[in-house]
């Protein structure tokens, strides 16, 4: 039988790798009879989706701008690059 | 100026207009940090104005952000590499994880149920909250975890390129998630009262 310390490592684990037959059945068990743990798996799952979601939200927000600064350094840099 | 310098410049130019505020805005989503993207973004055009296939791309576009990637995935390696393991106040020392589990490996204090956001505005909040707590987490785990979840490199990968094991990523990644969450449920909670 799991530990929830075991089970809350294996809930992570399977966000970064497969986990093995046993180890799924075990997990599987123990979050069927363990509502912290069950709870917690949402709540990786929540995470990881709301990470990657304001991933996508900056991407797409067009009032984000290079700074004028930047812009100008590159500029800057364009045209010394090809005056030799 | 030669002709063909006089071309190449044009296009830099053009690049810059076009694609600058598209790449800032990839390079800020990844490493959430204003100057941070502001230079990875201007490496990048100093790097693709200096490599001798400037003038044979087709679709700069996609050329710049290859290049960008790999800029941004450098920053985040000297911090994974770099930085101590150095944890801020509010968050609870994961380093063995013991701080949440009692010797038996029971939860000392057990996940409480939140409700996932609702609507356009508490989104924006609950996205508030994970970004503050992001920022609370030792920069070394924090840089690993975005290099997982948001550059969406497999761990081989990742782990090659940090030259750590793939066990001590997925530790190092646990010790984030846990963090992270137990982050959430304080400030998350006090936002839903």
């Amino acid at each position: 039988m799991l530990s929830c310390k075991q089970a809350s490592q294996l809930l992570s684990h399977n966000l970064d790798r497969r986990l093995t037959f046993s180890e799924k059945c075990s997990l599987k068990l123990h979050l069927m009879i363990c509502k912290f743990c069950a709870r917690f798996a949402n709540q990786l799952k929540l995470i990881q989706k709301s990470v990657r979601k304001t991933t996508t939200a900056i991407e797409s927000d067009n009032q984000i701008r290079l700074p004028q600064s930047v812009h100008d350094k590159v500029t800057q840099a364009i045209n010394q690059s090809n005056t030799v | 100026m030669n002709t063909t310098n006089k071309a190449a410049n044009a296009s830099a130019h053009d690049w810059l207009n076009e694609h600058g505020d598209y790449l800032y805005r990839f390079a800020l989503a990844r490493l959430r940090d204003p100057h941070q993207a502001e230079d990875v973004v201007q490496e990048t055009f100093l790097a693709a104005i200096k490599s001798p296939s400037f003038a044979e791309q087709s679709s700069p576009r996609t050329w710049l952000t290859g290049i960008l990637k790999h800029k941004i995935i450098d920053v985040m390696r000297v911090q994974v590499k770099t930085t101590a393991l150095v944890y801020e106040e509010n968050i609870p020392d994961t380093a063995g994880a013991d701080d949440f589990f009692d010797d038996e490996g029971h939860w000392i204090d057990a996940p409480m149920g939140w409700n996932a956001p609702e609507g356009e505005l508490e989104q924006k909040q609950f996205l508030g909250v994970l970004q503050s707590c992001m920022d609370k987490l030792p920069k070394k785990l924090a840089a690993l975890f975005m290099l997982r979840e948001v550059i969406e490199e497999d761990n081989e990968t990742i782990c090659k390129e940090l030259d750590i094991t793939t066990t001590n990523a997925w530790v190092m990644l646990y010790r984030a998630r846990m963090g992270l969450r137990k982050c959430l449920e304080i400030h998350w909670l006090e936002v839903e009262k």
